[in-house]
């Protein structure tokens, strides 16, 4: 993802009455690929510490020291799937202060083809997953950070005719706390720490249909409602309705 | 020495490369960006009634919670010369700081002057 300045949401990029710029919300981050970066950079691109502040450049984010778990478990029938993952870290020097930041990550994410279970034809599933991360500093009340997010999700796919699905998802994103955001030069230095609170809530919820029409061609029509609630911040509470139609086609 | 023991040493030494660092923190000071204001020692002058004929000089000291951008105004009660010292630190000391007598501009100094003020920017 590149969150560096002027990248902005393309679907209403802009709201209330007084044109500001909306917040990116997790309908955003599935919706829109205008966010996420297409090219390759030397140095470290911008990063918003909401979404992923353990690792943010995956495997290889620099200043991390720690260990990562990753655990699968599926039972003989395949009715069950399940995944856990955790992982404690540390930065390895300390930005802006000498105490260093300290990381936890614990995901989960549980799988039920309760057809398998029932024994039916036509396919019944339910996932539930949870990705949680806990970034804490110590040391003087200016610099100390504590910065919490949680994501849940939760779908249902349930097929009622030949090549019929009907899909339900559930998606909630709660964010609180404080960090420093790092700015950096052209040379990768840090030249400022912006200090941001963060207090929000950001939902969606989806349900629809979809049409497996060939193998690799689906059609899916489905309708999203989905918003963000902020709590002591400057960006006003939002909530949006929409319909939507995709014709995908894997290639 | 043997191969093992050549093996130990190496290892041993890119450990010992790897834990050195000069650097306690990269960037600047949090506390420095976000920390409070304190004035920790007052503003004090050393030798405020001085003989710049026999090459005295006035120094300051003053010590603040964290660097600020300061300047000190120095005028003349008879002549209204000015002097203007400016700089960023938390510390103003005669290490950093002295004054011969010297004004910023024309006119000059004669026989009294008024430590005028100090003023700070960069902190709330």
């Amino acid at each position: 993802l590149d969150y560096g300045e002027g990248n902005i949401n393309s679907i209403y990029p802009l709201y209330t009455n007084m044109q500001t710029i909306r917040p990116t919300s997790i309908f955003d981050l599935i919706a829109d690929d205008r966010l996420y970066n297409q090219d390759l950079s030397s140095i470290l691109l911008t990063f918003n510490p909401i979404y992923s502040n353990i690792l943010p450049f995956g495997d290889a984010t620099p200043n991390r020291n720690g260990v990562y778990f990753n655990g699968k478990y599926t039972n003989k029938s395949k009715i069950i799937l399940g995944k856990l993952n955790a992982g404690f870290f540390r930065e390895v020097i300390g930005q802006g202060t000498p105490d260093k930041r300290r990381f936890t990550l614990l995901k989960a994410a549980l799988k039920l083809n309760i057809h398998r279970f029932l024994k039916l034809r036509k396919e019944l599933s339910f996932s539930l997953s949870s990705e949680n991360e806990f970034t804490k500093r110590g040391g003087n009340s200016v610099s100390s950070i504590d910065l919490r997010s949680n994501q849940l999700n939760l779908s249902l796919n349930a097929e009622f005719a030949k090549r019929f699905f009907i899909q339900a998802n559930y998606r909630q994103f709660n964010v609180k706390g404080n960090e420093f955001l790092t700015q950096r030069n052209d040379f990768g230095e840090i030249t400022y720490f912006s200090f941001t609170d963060f207090n929000q809530k950001d939902k969606m919820l989806s349900i629809g249909i979809l049409n497996k029409l060939r193998e690799n061609i689906y059609a899916n029509i489905q309708y999203n409602w989905w918003g963000m609630e902020f709590t002591g911040q400057s960006s006003p509470d939002y909530k949006y309705n929409r319909l939507l139609f995709i014709l995908s086609l894997k290639l | 020495m043997n191969l093992k023991t050549n093996n130990f040493l190496l290892i041993g030494l890119v450990f010992s490369l790897f834990t050195c660092s000069e650097k306690e923190f990269e960037g600047m000071p949090i506390e420095n960006l976000y920390g409070e204001f304190k004035i920790l020692e007052p503003f004090e002058i050393n030798n405020g009634n001085p003989n710049f004929s026999i090459n005295e000089l006035v120094s300051f000291h003053c010590e603040f919670s964290k660097p600020v951008e300061y300047k000190i105004t120095i005028e003349g009660i008879s002549t209204k010369a000015t002097r203007e010292i400016s700089g960023f630190s938390n510390l103003i000391d005669s290490s950093l700081i002295e004054w011969d007598g010297s004004p910023s501009k024309l006119p000059f100094f004669y026989r009294r002057v008024l430590f005028n003020r100090i003023n700070f920017r960069g902190s709330n």
